[in-house]
């Protein structure tokens, strides 16, 4: 009657499993129980996160530490994952040549083409058909710029527009005899050039600019050569889709798109070598990838972006694992096209243009992590036998076996943190697993990166939980469309705000982006991270590398607990006549805790052999 | 229901806001704070009362929902919703302490209340947590939504 502690220490989480070991070598699970892991995976401060672990499963049954027969360990997957990205195209415009942005409340409408002013000078210049196009800056009051602009109407002065640094377009605009475009909250307004040919255009609420987004009207506007017209293509794409824009041709409006030397990625296979340049983008790639498996190597051109990038991921891995550069091979790559909003150089209100970039995740195999040195550390600490046991993805299998209605041959898809892993079993009982690069860490970068939003945390939240918006102090819309009331006011720096419902309640969204928009990128990147690499993994353990051979997958681990993994991964394998659900390990576990358990219900069937 | 609608009809859409014994200067920065979101706004003279009930009567008699009151004697300013309850407006301010800038961002915030817009909160404001946790509504149940719809029919009855 002894009882065992079966421990599956994780990237992210911690989880214990209780069984008692009957006379007859039956295993009858007690309780179970789930900590964030403590340091990184296969170090020594996992001890701690363990035996929190471990205590918080035995408090319910009243057993102490010292009552354990045994405590089981995993033999982690030497797999560790780290992931980059790399701007393939930029765009820069060397002169102060652009404003394109969506004040809230921009003024007038319409479109208007002079030549930039400051509001000061505009007292002093001779009266003739000059169309002007006024500067007006934060130190000018609304009331005196609008004075000052009718002042010069009433001389007779044409002004075709006005561009502001406060938020003040409306409140000059209704102060003027006809409407004008006006372009407010501009940030650097001290960096518009005074005396230059200059196009402005407000489009009516709801629309978007027509004429400034379009290089041949901009080319009509200011007269510009086919040469000149080329150049000007990055600042139309940039302004697309805003409500409204100023551009202003300055002598030295040097616009160019300069293409970063993205390099060479060079994929060794055992039995062949391949070349692919970065940019020809992510599918070009990842068509290499498979021609050449499975994959000893991968190198990259010295002196480019991308081998400045994998050089940084073999240092992290060598920092990690404690092994020199030189011995640290990247076995997999997940390549995933991606957009990178980027700040325009000399732009005068903060814009981003999008260029595009590639998102790469690499795997490294590294020797056994120091497991041993670990279980030793924790017999000393809890005076209990540890034992590191059981190969990762066969005890991963085992634990789903237990999934009611469950047999083999099985296969299970566990995406993690930092890989995304595959095992089958046949009805023989024989188990193939792979590790695929790129998982749940990927999907954060690539959400992070495609909204702009430079807050790990916050991709991390949008990715797990879904969205809303709050519509009034009283009620949310769902992402779905379901409406939800509440009997006490919401926050008020929650009004009209796109929120994640976190578990510790609504956070705010501090942009203006769309919810529709963010949900697409949310779902964009999972479907190129997620089910990308099922269907990867899958097929390397398919017998003849043919998902359709698979009758059943079962997901395990924390993504299945996600709320929209499970869905896309099953409508991808629906295709290939696949059944697809989430585990239920022990029939109450759900996708968790499927390592423990089979460590637990391995070591019974060993003694019962002995 | 002809009725109901002509009465409503009659109402020109603003955001009400009451001034009692306040100045012009306090009051015109409001007023740009709402026009430069571009919503109407209607100005009444009270000659007493306390903020807190003129703003929440105003926001009744608005049919947009929102009400403003400017109370000079406790020196108070207060934006109010009409489902709000009477002692929690959704802004209180010291008039004293509100500069020009502070009054835009209150007639802005009306505005948007109006608009469905995220509101302007100026930075490193301290977080006043009005609802405790927000999500305590959740799950709310049926006899509350219940309680709701009579409540809604029974003001537009009263309104007839």
């Amino acid at each position: 009657m002894a009882y065992i502690a079966g421990v599956d220490v994780g990237n992210n989480t911690t989880e214990v499993a209780i069984g008692q070991l009957s006379g007859n070598r039956q295993v009858r699970f007690l309780s179970s129980s789930m900590v964030r892991t403590i340091g990184i995976k296969g170090t020594l401060s996992n001890a701690m996160g363990i035996i929190d672990a471990l205590d918080q499963a035995l408090k319910p049954l009243g057993i102490q530490r010292k009552d354990l027969g045994v405590v089981l360990l995993n033999e982690a997957t030497p797999v560790i994952g780290d992931i980059a990205m790399e701007t393939i195209t930029e765009t820069i415009i060397t002169e102060s040549a652009m404003i394109g942005h969506n004040p809230s409340t921009p003024g007038g409408q319409g479109l208007g083409l002079g030549q930039t002013i400051g509001i000061a000078q505009l007292e002093t210049v001779p009266v003739d058909d000059t169309g002007w196009v006024v500067i007006i800056p934060g130190t000018s009051e609304f009331e005196s710029a609008s004075a000052g602009l009718n002042r010069a109407l009433s001389r007779g002065l044409k002004i075709t527009g006005a561009i502001v640094q406060r938020d003040d377009g409306v409140l000059i605009n209704n102060r003027l005899p006809h409407p004008i475009p006006i372009v407010d909250e501009v940030t650097f307004i001290d960096r518009v050039p005074v005396g230059m040919p200059a196009a402005i255009e407000v489009a009516q609420p709801g629309r978007t600019i027509e004429k400034l987004s379009n290089p041949f009207d901009i080319a009509t506007l200011f007269q510009l050569n086919p040469d000149e017209t080329r150049k000007i293509v990055p600042i139309a794409r940039a302004l697309m889709g805003t409500r409204s824009a100023v551009v202003i041709k300055t002598p030295k409006g040097d616009i160019e798109e300069r293409r970063i030397p993205a390099g060479k990625i060079i994929l060794i296979g055992h039995k062949q070598k391949a070349e692919v340049p970065v940019d020809q983008g992510a599918e070009a790639i990842m068509e290499k990838v498979a021609a050449v498996y499975p994959l000893e190597e991968v190198q990259a051109e010295a002196g480019t972006n991308v081998g400045g990038m994998f050089e940084q991921v073999r240092k992290v891995m060598a920092d990690l694992t404690d092994q020199p550069v030189s011995s640290i091979r990247v076995q997999d790559i997940l390549a995933v096209d991606t957009f990178k909003p980027q700040h325009i150089l000399g732009s005068l209100a903060g814009e981003y243009a999008l260029g595009n970039a590639v998102g790469l995740a690499a795997m490294v195999h590294t020797q056994k992590l120091p497991m041993q040195r670990l279980a030793r550390k924790l017999e000393e600490e809890i005076g209990v036998p540890v034992v590191v046991g059981g190969i990762e993805a066969e005890m991963a299998i085992r634990g789903a076996l237990t999934t009611p209605g469950t047999e083999p041959p099985l296969a299970i898809v566990d995406v993690g943190g930092g890989s995304t892993d595959a095992s089958v079993i046949n009805a023989a009982g024989e188990i193939r697993s792979t590790h695929q690069a790129g998982a749940g860490d990927m999907v954060s970068l690539l959400i992070n990166t495609e909204l702009g939003l430079e807050d790990f945390e916050m991709a991390e939240n949008i990715k797990k939980y879904p969205l809303a918006k709050v519509e009034s102090l009283f009620h949310m819309r769902h992402e779905d469309g379901s409406v939800q009331f509440f009997n006490r006011p919401l926050d008020p720096r929650l009004f009209g705000r796109v929120v994640v419902l976190t578990q510790d309640g609504p956070v705010p969204l501090d942009s203006k982006i769309l919810l529709s928009k963010i949900v697409d990128v949310r779902r964009q990147a999972k479907k190129k991270v997620f089910v990308v690499n099922a269907l990867r993994a899958l097929q390397r353990v398919a017998p003849a590398g043919n998902i359709r051979l698979i009758s059943f997958v079962a997901l395990v681990g924390g993504s299945g607990l996600d709320f929209e993994i499970p869905g896309m991964i099953s409508d991808a394998l629906l295709e290939y006549g696949v059944v697809t659900g989430r585990a239920n390990v022990r029939g109450t576990e759900g996708p968790r805790n499927a390592v423990a358990t089979g460590l637990v219900l391995a070591y019974a069937q060993a003694s019962k052999g002995e | 229901m002809a009725e109901l609608s002509l009465a409503a009809g009659d109402r020109r859409p603003t955001v009400r806001i009451v001034a009692c014994h306040a100045s012009e200067r306090d009051l015109q920065p409001i007023l740009w704070g709402l026009e430069e979101e571009g919503i109407p706004a209607e100005v009444e003279i009270a000659l007493d009362g306390d903020a807190a009930t003129l703003a929440k009567q105003a926001a009744h008699l608005s049919s947009l929902n929102v009400g403003i009151a400017l109370e000079g004697i406790k020196d108070e300013i207060v934006l109010h919703h009409r489902d709000l309850e009477g002692e929690s407006p959704l802004f209180r301010l010291a008039m004293r302490d509100a500069g020009a800038v502070q009054l835009r961002i209150l007639g802005a915030n009306a505005a948007r209340l109006v608009k469905g817009d995220p509101l302007i909160f100026e930075k490193n404001e301290p977080v006043e947590n009005r609802t405790g946790n927000p999500s305590a509504g959740v799950g709310m149940n049926s006899n509350q939504t219940v309680d709701l719809v009579v409540r809604a029919v029974l003001e537009l009855l009263a309104k007839e």
